[in-house]
């Protein structure tokens, strides 16, 4: 009975010292091996048949697939808004364009000539906090990358539009409504010119942003700009394409 | 029994090497080259209309007139200029360059006058022509100038940002710092 108890532990004793040889053994190769390919991985046609191969054995490939489009929409939406344009608009309001309008405003008694220049800025671009998870598509298996980016818009909710300069304002009083003479400017009513103000004001604020939005409606400008923020992506991008992934870009209409 | 543990203990062992190799390995290019391939960085359009009042003067030839233009012009950051050093372990440093602006492009056909008065005796339009596309030139460049200026942060602040989201995926535990010039 003692001898098979003494035999038994033996050979459990011989199991554990081969599983250890076994085990010591494998962790040796598997660094000379790592270490092999880590450096032929280097060599142009070698390199790419171990990155092929290395490829269909990992294990992992799953979680890096989900970590990549998280990283790319991060990458995105970190850029916030992308100006791709950047549009100036002056025109002028000339009063004589709007002589029955005044007419009421200035209670039939006034007349005015001016010529006033309005300007108001904008930006085009694109709102890439509105990139979405489900905008950006990775396909593993073709190794691409495609991208729904949301619709070029006006970047700035109000347009603010001020006056530039007065290039010519001359206000005439009328004679029992019909002749005009010439009047010094002090003996109109300044709230009289307040309003006067205030109308070509409006007139410039419609005028202008109506320029400001025509701006997007020209078809070469929209793909001009289409092709802008395509390139601003791809750049941001970059590092993906490096590792072989193929970008591509559509906009949602 | 001894070569058919061995066998698999190497066929492990290549497996293992493959896994190991594929988490490790980066292939990190050279700082200098990253931004090589990219093209301009930032690229924007300003498109600008604006009014210009030209005032001639002469004995009995004094002549006002305002014009309507339209012009356009690019801006942009050259990606082969931008300057990357590795200053210690830890940090990368970027010296962007200034921002390329090209010359103003005013669309020749799309010049209105808007208003005009002539003097009693003005005659020679070619030279109150040259006048005002001398004037319309000029003040196109102060525009381009005068914009610029406004959006000039905001222009670098973005190349910043796509510098380091870049440079970020290339070098993910260095700290990345912008000098100006």
């Amino acid at each position: 009975m003692y001898f098979v108890v003494r035999k038994f532990q033996g050979g459990g004793r011989n199991l554990m010292k081969n599983l250890w040889n076994f085990l010591l053994l494998l962790i040796v190769l598997v660094v000379l091996f790592t270490v092999i390919f880590y450096y032929l991985g280097k060599v142009p046609v070698i390199g790419n048949v171990i990155s092929l191969l290395s490829k269909l054995l990992n294990p992992f490939k799953h979680r890096v697939e989900v970590n990549i489009i998280g990283s790319v929409l991060y990458d995105i939406q970190q850029i916030g808004f992308l100006r791709l344009a950047t549009v100036l608009m002056e025109d002028v309001v000339k009063t004589s364009d709007y002589e029955y309008e005044l007419d009421s405003i200035l209670d039939g008694k006034y007349t005015v000539d001016g010529i006033y220049i309005y300007r108001s800025k904008a930006s085009y671009g694109i709102d890439l906090f509105k990139v979405e998870q489900n905008d950006v598509i990775i396909d593993e298996s073709q190794k691409k990358i495609t991208i729904h980016l949301p619709p070029i818009e006006l970047l700035d909710s109000n347009i603010n539009v001020e006056r530039s300069e007065t290039f010519n304002e001359n206000f005439k009083s009328k004679i029992l409504g019909t002749f005009e003479v010439g009047a010094i400017d002090k003996w109109v009513p300044l709230d009289i010119k307040e309003k006067v103000k205030s109308f070509c004001d409006e007139k410039a604020r419609e005028k202008l942003t109506e320029n400001i939005k025509y701006y997007i409606m020209s078809e070469d400008k929209y793909s001009e700009m289409k092709t802008l923020a395509e390139r601003y992506i791809r750049n941001l991008l970059s590092p993906y394409t490096e590792k072989g992934y193929t970008v591509e870009i559509s906009f949602k209409e | 029994m001894k070569k058919v543990y061995v066998v698999i203990l190497i066929i492990l062992a290549i497996f293992l090497a493959f896994v190991f190799v594929q988490t490790n390995s980066k292939k990190t290019p050279e700082l200098s080259e990253i931004f090589r391939r990219t093209g301009d960085l930032i690229v924007e359009k300003y498109t600008y209309q604006f009014v210009v009042d030209v005032d001639v003067n002469g004995i009995l030839s004094d002549s006002k007139s305002l014009y309507r233009a339209v012009a356009e012009s690019y801006v942009h950051l050259n990606t082969n200029e931008i300057v990357i050093e590795e200053k210690d372990k830890k940090t990368i440093c970027v010296k962007l360059p200034p921002l390329q602006v090209d010359e103003p492009i005013i669309d020749e056909q799309n010049i209105q006058l808007l208003d005009v008065n002539y003097g009693w005796f003005t005659f020679n339009d070619e030279e109150i022509d040259n006048i005002s596309r001398e004037k319309i030139r000029m003040k196109a460049n102060e525009i381009l100038q005068r914009i610029v200026t406004e959006n000039y942060n905001n222009e670098i602040t973005m190349a910043e940002k796509v510098v380091e989201t870049i440079l970020k995926k290339f070098y993910p535990d260095k700290e990345i710092i912008f000098e100006h010039n």
